[in-house]
């Protein structure tokens, strides 16, 4: 069954959505962006254009390029609001046989009704979705604005049918953004959508119930949004540079678009900054030379700049209250939808409305309509239900080492059931048996962390040590059941230990202890360097030991009283904590090394014979590169077998 | 195949000098028991024989319920395929995860790259506005070494300017910001008679279309 797509499709902006593997993806445009305008072109070429590239060419081509059809679908011809938006729009507007409005097209002469326009965009989307789900689509969830009647719900339908979608459902955009933040699984609250986008404003009151969700009253701006904020600062910014330099940018086809550009810029910056800069260098020129525009702007001035805006928001959600009979205590949530609710200034008119109520916001508030309806489009795919929520381990598992570090095995957040297996060996000749100490947390020293449990296994045959292989396995059932195995690789034998209640702390334990590792993470890091270093020391040391021992004579007397005495030196120093003295020391018992094996095999040369050369690093571990060899040495721990 | 040996895990000193006296004796009580203060904890299996998950014919007996074969046969397969089941969903999670991790570092690694090759071109700059007593000619010269700068950077990345002035106007790579009569502008219809602002491209991708002015 092919995928059912989630579609907003805005008024200036439309966004597709779809479930995958349990999460909401936003579809990217074959351009690239995450919105696609909601422009429609018939080009002097018989082409038609939709999108972003509609959008490039519409000042060259203003009577042939249709946006914000949305504000005349469905409606009749003589309906108020599309007498508005005759007055604004560059394209002509007329009444259709049946009284509805439509677009006439000069250049192909026909009209077009609001649907097939609509249509022309749906049917873009439609085409992204297959080029990024790699599959055919063809049904669709589609929002509307609560307010629309049936004639304008019908024709968005028809719209969809057009562009050759089934649409399954048409949802309101309320609805969608309240299934984007989980507000259908509440039980009887009433919630509040805020929704400023870049040219509308639409305030809904909902109920929610038992998986049901009714919209209780709506009102808004249909012609207030973002984009009136940028016009204020462009008008500001104009204004001084008039007073300052004499000069109108407004008369200035290239400034004003350098302008447009920086206000936008200007707005987002302050949305998280209290003072933005705006620099234009060489805005333009008079007979003096070039000009340049530098100012500040600060949050308060631009809030002062655009009071009256924010005053226009009151008004609609007074009114939705009021339709809905409630006062604003009655409010139990409330969502933030559409670029403009970014700003601070949106953000504190809204707490104050609502008496301090704080809004959800962590959905991306431009694509938060469509992330619902792709919700309740996986609902009617029946793909929300069968998807198991599985859970994960909320520490890092792991074993303790050499050294008391802790070796992870099972990061945190791993999802469960998951099994995982590393062998490991002895430290010390003629060792036979292993301590497996289980433990639990984020920091690298192993007594820092929480220990689970411990047991041995025994009975390996006595080896050299780094010599036996031990596998251990971790193994975390569905239940969040731990079971830690050891396994002697030699002899089979096996033992197993077994730990229930290993996912049950509470979510603040668990961010206090990853806390706790972020804040010691500097001096954990020192401590297990430190260890890490003594550990090659050690092995480096015995490696050292057992070469002298087997080369024999072949070593001159003066190059073996040297490595005596840096591996002496060595010794010292690992008892101590200074690791960067001990990897110096490191350094130069392993450069002595190489000298005598490249003697070694300079002699070998010389007698012609096949000579026992200086042991290789036994199989299984080496400190350092075999003389002349170029395998990498792995400071610490490990190295590949 | 390869695997990693990990440096062994040290047993207690203790451990090992008992060892080292008696030489195969089985293991003596001060060997670390396991933690037994943590409830729910059990240690499985004998020391001596290898220790491996009850056998089922032994689970059927313990139970002292007489079932059928067949039946008790069924569960188990029935609970083996729930197992794997989850266990598959349970690694494609984990798959998903690593694979956006990776995806993460490799996009900041190659920030990273892109911002540092910028650090060179601020360097010049500072020592453009750092120069004294330079005039006017020696200025634009230097800048001029620092635009090549940039220029270069930008090619070495890929980027490549978009043909715009005089060219026919396409909205594919050109933003059309106003027009001009053609007869005016003494260009034929739908070229672009003024390039407001650059436009660049990469490769095939629209890096930035270029702001024009278009002769109707």
């Amino acid at each position: 069954m092919s995928k059912i797509i989630g579609i907003d499709l805005g008024t200036t902006n439309s966004v597709v959505s779809v479930m995958e593997g349990g999460e909401p993806i936003v579809i990217p445009t074959v351009e690239g962006g995450r919105l696609c305008p909601s422009v429609v072109a018939f080009t002097k070429s018989g082409e038609r254009l939709v999108g972003q590239v509609a959008k490039r060419q519409a000042v060259v081509n203003p009577e042939n390029t249709i946006f914000s059809v949305k504000r005349l679908i469905g409606r009749r011809y003589d309906d108020p609001e599309v007498g508005k938006a005759r007055r604004v729009l560059p394209y002509e507007i007329v009444r259709g046989p049946a009284g509805d409005a439509q677009v006439h097209i000069p250049q192909t002469g026909k009209e077009y009704t609001p649907q097939e326009i609509s249509a022309m965009i749906l049917r873009k989307l439609k085409q992204d979705a297959e080029a990024y789900l790699g599959e055919p689509v063809t049904r669709a969830v589609i929002t509307v604005p609560a307010y629309f009647n049936d004639s304008q719900r019908q024709a968005t339908k028809d719209a969809g049918q057009i562009a050759g979608l089934d649409v399954l459902r048409i949802i309101n955009e309320p609805t969608a953004s309240s299934l984007a933040y989980g507000m259908d699984k509440k039980k009887d609250e009433t919630i509040l959508v805020f929704d400023l986008g870049g040219g509308t404003f639409d305030v809904s009151i909902l109920d929610v119930g038992e998986g049901v969700v009714e919209v209780q009253s709506t009102s808004g701006d249909t012609f207030l949004g973002g984009d009136d904020w940028d016009q204020r600062i462009v008008d500001y910014i104009a204004d001084e540079f008039k007073k300052d330099q004499g000069i109108d940018l407004c008369q200035d086809r290239q400034a004003l678009q350098r302008l447009k550009e920086a206000a936008e810029k200007a707005k987002v910056e302050l949305s998280t900054v209290l003072e933005t800069e705006i620099n234009l260098p060489f805005i333009t020129a008079d007979s003096t030379g070039p000009k340049h525009l530098q100012m500040k702007l600060a949050r308060a001035k631009l809030e002062q700049l655009t009071e009256d805006l924010v005053q226009r928001c009151r008004g609609p959600f007074e009114q939705a209250l009021e339709d809905a009979n409630l006062t604003a205590n009655d409010l139990d949530e409330v969502v933030l939808v559409g670029g403009a609710t970014r700003m601070p200034m949106i953000q504190e008119l809204v707490r104050e409305l609502t008496g301090g109520k704080e809004p959800h916001k962590g959905v991306n508030p431009d694509e938060v309509v469509a992330v619902g309806a792709a919700i309740q489009a996986g609902v009617l795919a029946g793909e929300v239900k069968d998807v198991l929520l599985l859970d994960v381990t909320p520490l890092t598992l792991g074993v303790e080492t050499l050294g008391g570090v802790m070796t992870p095995l099972i990061e945190r957040n791993t999802t469960i059931p998951v099994r995982k297996s590393e062998i490991f060996s002895t430290a010390e000749d003629g060792q036979t048996a292993v301590t497996i100490h289980v433990l639990q947390g984020e920091r690298p020293v192993a007594a820092d962390n929480n220990s689970l449990g411990m047991f041995n296994l025994d009975g390996i045959p006595p080896a050299p040590r780094g010599i036996p292989q031990v596998e251990v396995t971790f193994d975390i059932d569905a239940n969040g059941i731990l079971n830690v195995s050891a396994q002697d690789k030699a002899t089979g034998k096996e033992q197993q230990i077994t730990i229930t209640a290993t996912t049950n702390l509470s979510k603040e334990e668990v961010e206090r202890l990853v806390q706790d590792a972020k804040r010691h993470e500097a001096e954990d890091r020192r401590r297990k360097e430190l260890i890490e270093a003594r550990n090659t020391a050690d092995a480096l040391i015995y490696q050292m030991e057992k070469t002298l021992r087997d080369l024999g004579d072949k070593v001159s007397a003066s190059d073996r009283g040297r490595i005596e005495q840096i591996s002496e030196n060595l010794k010292q120093a690992k008892e101590g904590d200074d690791a960067a003295r001990i990897r110096q020391l490191i350094e130069q018992l392993q450069q002595a090394s190489y000298a005598i094996g490249q003697q070694v095999y300079a002699q070998q040369q010389a007698a012609g014979g096949p000579q026992a050369g200086p042991a290789g690093p036994p199989p299984g571990y080496s400190a350092g590169p075999p003389p002349g060899g170029d395998e990498e040495v792995v400071e610490g721990e490990f190295h590949e077998v | 195949m390869q695997t990693r040996v990990r440096v062994p895990i040290r047993i207690n000193p203790s451990f090992v000098s008992e060892r080292a006296l008696s030489a195969g004796a089985p293991p003596v009580a001060d060997a670390v028991p396991p933690v037994m203060d943590r409830e729910n904890v059990t240690l499985t299996g004998s020391p001596v024989v290898p220790a491996r998950p009850e056998t089922q014919d032994a689970k059927r007996n313990t139970q002292g319920v007489i079932r059928d074969t067949r039946e008790a046969e069924g569960e188990e397969t029935l609970e083996m395929w729930r197992d794997r089941a989850l266990r598959l969903q349970a690694e494609i999670e984990n798959f998903r995860k690593r694979q956006q991790r990776l995806a993460e570092e490799r996009i900041i690694a190659d920030r990273e790259r892109l911002l540092r090759a910028f650090l060179h071109v601020t360097d010049d700059l500072e020592r453009a506005l750092d120069a004294d007593g330079a005039d006017a000619e020696s200025l634009q010269q230097g800048v001029g070494l620092t635009y090549q700068t940039m220029v270069r950077l930008l090619d070495r990345e890929g980027v490549e300017s978009i043909q715009a002035q005089g060219q026919p106007f396409d909205p594919a790579w050109h933003e059309a910001v106003g027009t001009v009569p053609h007869q005016s502008a003494g260009a034929e219809p739908d070229a672009v008679v003024e390039v407001v602002q650059p436009g660049y491209r990469l490769g095939d991708r629209l890096l930035r279309p270029a702001r024009v002015i278009v002769a109707t």
